[in-house]
């Protein structure tokens, strides 16, 4: 268990530390040669940001291409690879900052969380005693919860910590405790080749999902990039005309409620019908098949809000 | 590499969103304890719902939080029940492996 | 065929009748009492001489010679093949050639059947043996009746079956058995290429109008519009006729056991000895002669196929005396010297003369058959006495004592098949004899005729020692051994027929005197066949018609006589000088000395047997083996049969993996599909775009790549030339887009809607050029 952790924050570090020094991207430092300029002007002129300079690095060696960083209105960075006569060749924009804070702070605290996310499904996934489990499940949506903070989730974050972690893990606590028995065989000894076969599909799976995701670009800069609004509404009523307005956050429990019931109304009320059967189904399925007086009181369990 | 480590945009959640997504899916194939299979059941949803977020606030849409919300009650409806019949299995057979309950096979 | 002025004949009944005893005997001879069995066999053959005598020597006598082209009567049971306009019917002909055959098969048939009353009288299959010949003689009967190729082929596949069946009667014995089948299968070689010289007869004659398109009647082959067809040049420059004759010829060959196909002829003693007496001496092997006179006139189109047919005949009569010398085997004796006697035939054949070729065939059957039949009965005494070798020559010796008739009549038939006068051989034999020496045929060398001759009378000389070599080792001396002390004479049923053959043989000869000019002496046979025969040779390049005899003198013929009988005299001379009173010494001596190699070839037969089996039996054995091995036991067995189940077992077994109940398992399914999609579609390359110039438009097709990534881009054009993206909902993401008129460089931007990336491509077109791309 140490000795995982020493290696993940290992690799987190290195990560760190060679980022910056890593030649991946184009070194663009210096300003472009005037028929590259001038082409990439007159091609994206209208949406650059003005008074931001367009940096060039060197000229790839069999290509003769040159790389251009240029900085958009809306916020956005793209690299432009341009030919040496001065056509535009290919644009592909940047990762962007989603927090919107100019420093590193919170892209950490977002690998921070991310790794403890993971780190708690892999625990879940890997050990063999089940408490162990349980406990690696907690610490994952622990994780997950910043991590919808960061989306500017706040409710969510909150009921996910509530209902998840609070009511839905003790209710696993407590059927471990039942099983008497918290260890287990990590792996089946049976069925290896078809065990082999899943995880060489996973592992390709996770290798092919993150190239393909890491690129996601928002189709509306404006609306992904800014803050999210904030909704106003109607706090005081006159003659069926608004007097006063007042402005709530975006993610909020007010905001969320609005739409849970408001247009939400339908799934709200079929979900509770839904937690009514599963109650019912539970204690059904649960239930001693001989009522035994003798018999120890048996766990009822505590429903979901 | 540095531009993917602090600019932190949209694809860094759907990626971990998917890491999580199939870490649960491989709990799903490995493991023989039945309990083990439920939570890595809730990863996936967990894992879905972080996608949720992630697209809702790319499109400024809060009503994925309301599905969001959804999902998190389903969840608890289908592990309460899940684990009543893990109970009632191991009142039976006094074992949770899923290797082992086929009997109705034969 | 022939015009309506034949007369048609109840000729069917000639064969039919040995053909319906062979049915009753076969099918019900085993619950029939013997007397009625052999009283069904012997009629059957009996009345069927009786009812060819009457219509060769009756009242329709004066038919045959009637210029029917020789058809004295015919008879057309049905008509058995009709394909197009080829028709094969399934009729008989009566004319001198066959009147003189069906007198001696019924006649010498009729014989032996008596005879094996006797002889097989003790045996436990007798009633099938009976059958068995009754089978025999009617398809010899059908053979020489036959009106048409395929109608002898019948009888000439019926006779082939049915010496298979006899010479294998003992079959218990493997090697009798093996015997049976030898000869068989050589026959069977011979049938093939008979089959293959009919086949072209067929297209020699299938283009003529003879009434039938392309007919294998005799009376159609003859017809003189076929004969041109003869000489048409068929392969190689040599005639059709050439390559006919020289196909059937080797028919015969395997029919009547000449050189390199009568092998199976000695193994054939291994049948009872009637057998040998009829099939093998008088009839059967007698057949491919009569094949070849019966064809005269396609032979004596071709002097090439007759020079082949001498030759063989030749090589094969010296070549069988020298494998008679140092035989101990009596049967074995006669059959090389059937062999060489037939050689004889061939000879004569060959020379264009078959009125000599038929006499020799008639007086051979009669001194043959009766020196088999005594023969046979020689081996009966001495069975009777417990000799467990009753062939063997060394153990007999002073028979002539104990069996007198038998001794009479097998003298006379060795003095007749020396060729000492007045007995028949002397007169067939030299009349082949002088025939040779004096004939010309067009394309033979000048020389060759006298070569033949030459042959023949060291054959002779050969002929007539070791047959005398034969009867004082069997008749003259002492007895060797106890059975030849004891022996007593046959019964009856077995010497009555040796008296009659042997008389036979004594007077036969008289119907066909040698030709003086000077002395005009009765030649009845030759008289007889005439207009069965052709006489001359078919050759139209030469001026005028030649003749096929050739003459010579008055004194060479008679010198000519005068040398054969000497020939014949100093043959037995020489024999009794050397087995007078027994095994002689001195032989012994040559043989172990100087004589030895040539004693060794002889009694190996030449190695003819060796050598076949080296050259063709055994790589047989071995590709038979091989195509078992490998074909069957390897491709059939392990690898189609076998080799299916295992691959449905492999299936089986791979597929209950993928269906063991266990969920996880199927789960796995479930998400090593889902990586193969995202493997499949993970395919790009380079976005570009190809146009195409057709009738002053250009059509644009936008290629962004494979997979999800292009399928799922956006294509924005910019066809004006103007630099920037057309906002134009016509052209806005379409993959093909059609521009009139081309007023600059066009522009695709692909763009992959998940990453925002854009590639640009931009193309410069040269109108001048029709289709291309980038």
């Amino acid at each position: 268990m140490t000795r995982t952790l020493i290696i993940l924050v290992a690799a987190v570090a290195v990560a760190v530390a060679g980022g910056p020094a890593a030649a991946d991207d184009a070194p663009a430092g210096a300003p472009c040669a005037r028929p590259v300029d001038a082409a990439v002007r007159a091609a994206l002129g209208s949406s650059l940001l003005p008074g931001t300079p367009i940096l060039c690095g060197a000229a790839s060696a069999e290509t003769k291409n040159v790389l251009a960083q240029v900085a958009f209105a809306d916020g956005r960075t793209a690299t432009v690879e341009v030919a040496p006569n001065g056509v535009v060749l290919a644009t592909s924009y940047a990762h962007t900052d989603l927090s919107g804070s100019a420093g590193k702070g919170m892209a950490a605290l977002f690998w921070a969380f991310a790794l403890a996310s993971v780190a708690g499904a892999l625990f879940v996934v890997t050990r063999r005693n089940l408490i162990a489990a349980v406990m690696g499940m907690v610490g994952s949506f622990l994780g997950i919860a910043a991590i919808y903070m960061m989306l500017y989730a706040q409710f969510l974050a909150v009921v996910q910590m509530l209902v998840y972690a609070g009511a839905i893990m003790v209710l696993f606590v407590f059927v471990v405790m039942i099983l008497n028995r918290p260890e287990d065989e990590p792996v089946a000894p049976s069925g290896r080749a078809g065990q082999a076969l899943g995880g060489l599909a996973i592992v390709y799976l996770i290798g092919r999902l993150i190239f393909l995701l890491i690129d996601v670009q928002p189709p509306n800069p404006e609306v992904a990039m800014a803050a999210p609004p904030a909704a106003e509404h109607c706090v005081e009523w006159a003659n069926k005309a608004c007097t006063r307005m007042a402005a709530y956050d975006w993610g909020s429990v007010r905001s969320v409620g609005t739409d849970l019931f408001g247009p939400g109304l339908f799934p709200f009320e079929a979900i509770s019908i839904l937690l009514l059967l599963a109650v019912v189904g539970a204690i059904a399925i649960a239930k001693p098949v001989h009522v035994d007086d003798d018999a120890p009181a048996r766990t009822r369990e505590e429903g979901a809000a | 590499m540095s531009d993917l480590l602090w600019n932190v945009g949209y694809g860094h959640f759907l990626v971990l969103a998917a890491v999580l997504f199939l870490i649960g899916v491989g709990g799903v194939l490995i493991r023989r304890n039945a309990l083990i299979i439920l939570m890595s059941v809730e990863l996936m949803l967990n894992a879905a719902n972080v996608t949720l977020m992630a697209f809702s606030r790319m499109w400024g849409d809060i009503s994925a939080h309301t599905f969001a919300l959804i999902v998190i009650a389903v969840a608890a409806a289908e592990a309460s029940v899940g684990l009543a019949i893990v109970v009632a299995v191991f009142r039976g057979r006094r074992n949770v492996e899923v290797d082992r309950l086929n009997t109705l096979r034969h | 065929m022939d015009q309506a002025s034949q007369y048609s004949a109840p000729l069917v009944w000639i064969p039919l009748l040995p053909l319906i005893g062979a049915l009753i005997n076969l099918t019900l001879g085993s619950r029939l009492p013997k007397w009625f069995v052999s009283a069904v066999a012997i009629a059957s053959v009996g009345v069927a001489f009786l009812l060819s005598a009457y219509l060769v020597f009756g009242p329709l006598m004066s038919l045959f010679h009637e210029d029917h082209g020789g058809v004295g009567l015919s008879q057309v049971a049905y008509t058995w093949i009709e394909v197009g306009a080829f028709k094969a019917q399934l009729a008989f002909r009566l004319d001198t050639l066959s009147a003189v055959m069906i007198l001696i098969v019924t006649f010498v048939g009729t014989l032996i059947h008596i005879y094996s009353m006797g002889y097989m009288a003790h045996d436990p299959r007798y009633t099938a043996f009976f059958g068995y010949l009754n089978l025999f003689t009617g398809s010899m009967l059908i053979l020489v009746l036959a009106a048409n190729m395929p109608v002898m082929f019948i009888g000439w596949e019926g006779v082939g079956l049915c010496s298979f069946l006899l010479i294998g009667f003992w079959y218990e014995n493997e090697a009798f058995a093996s015997a049976g089948r030898k000869a068989f299968v050589v026959n069977r070689i011979g049938d093939f290429f008979f089959l293959i010289g009919m086949f072209l007869l067929f297209w020699a004659t299938k283009d003529l109008s003879l009434g039938d398109g392309g007919s294998l009647d005799f009376a159609g082959l003859k017809n003189t519009a076929a004969g041109k067809a003869y000489e048409a040049t068929f392969w190689g420059g040599d005639r059709l006729a050439a390559a006919a004759g020289i196909c059937l010829f080797i028919g015969a060959c395997g029919k009547s056991a000449q050189l390199p196909l009568f092998v199976w002829l000695p193994d054939a003693m291994a049948g009872p000895t009637p057998v040998s007496a009829l099939i093998h001496a008088a009839t059967m092997v007698t057949a491919g002669v009569y094949m070849v006179c019966r064809l005269s006139f396609l032979f004596s189109a071709s002097t090439t196929a007759l020079f082949v047919v001498a030759t063989v005949g030749l090589a094969t009569a010296l070549a069988a005396a020298f494998m008679a010398f140092a035989q101990t085997d009596l049967k074995k004796v006669l059959a090389y010297s059937t062999v060489s006697q037939l050689g004889f035939m061939f000879v004569a054949a060959g020379t264009g003369n078959w009125t000599a070729a038929i006499f020799h065939l008639g007086t051979h059957a009669f001194f043959k058959a009766c020196l088999f039949l005594g023969a046979g009965s020689v081996m009966h005494a001495l069975e009777h006495e417990g000799s467990k070798t009753p062939g063997d020559i060394m153990t007999m010796g002073g028979l002539r004592k104990r069996l007198p008739l038998t001794h009479i009549t097998f003298l006379i038939s060795c003095l007749a098949i020396a060729g000492i006068i007045p007995f028949a051989g002397f007169f067939s034999k030299d009349e082949i004899l002088g025939g040779a020496f004096t004939v010309h045929p067009p394309g033979w060398p000048i020389w060759y005729g006298k070569v033949l001759w030459a042959g023949l009378l060291i054959a002779a000389l050969g002929t007539a020692f070791y047959m005398w070599r034969l009867y004082f080792l069997v008749f003259a001396g002492e007895g060797r051994s106890e059975p030849a002390k004891h022996a007593h004479e046959s019964p009856l049923s077995m010497t009555v027929p040796l008296i009659i053959l042997a008389g036979f043989a004594t007077v036969i000869g008289f119907i066909g005197m040698p030709h003086f000019e000077h002395l005009s002496l009765p030649h009845p046979l030759a008289h007889w066949l005439e207009p069965s025969v052709t006489h001359e040779w078919y050759a139209s390049g030469l001026p005028g018609e030649q003749a096929i005899e050739g003459h010579g003198s008055d004194a060479t013929t008679a010198v000519l006589l005068v040398i054969a009988l000497l020939v014949g005299a100093s043959g037995i001379a020489g024999a009794y000088l050397l087995y007078g009173r027994g095994p002689s010494k001195t032989v012994q001596r040559l043989v172990d000395g100087k004589l030895g190699p040539a004693y060794n070839a002889s009694k190996h037969k030449l190695w003819f047997d060796e050598i076949y089996d080296f050259l063709f039996v055994r790589p047989f054995k071995v590709i038979a083996r091989g195509l078992f091995e490998v074909a069957d036991r390897f491709i059939i067995d392990t690898v189609a049969v076998n080799g299916s189940a295992f691959v449905i077992g492999i299936v089986g077994r791979v597929s209950r993996w993928f269906q063991n109940g266990n969920v996880q398992r199927y789960l796995v399914g479930v998400v090593v599909g889902g990586a193969l999609v995202f493997a499949i579609t993970d395919c790009h390359h380079k976005a570009t775009f190809t146009y195409k110039l057709v009738a002053g438009q250009l059509q644009l097709k936008a290629e962004p790549g494979d997979g999800i990534e292009g399928a799922t881009a956006k294509i924005y054009w910019d066809l004006d030339g103007d630099g920037k993206k057309d906002m134009d909902p016509a052209t806005l993401d379409k993959r093909e887009v059609t521009v009139t008129g081309y007023s600059g460089p066009i522009t695709m931007w692909v763009e992959d809607p998940v990453t925002r990336n854009e590639v640009k491509v931009t193309q410069t077109i040269n109108l001048n050029v029709k289709q291309g791309a980038k």
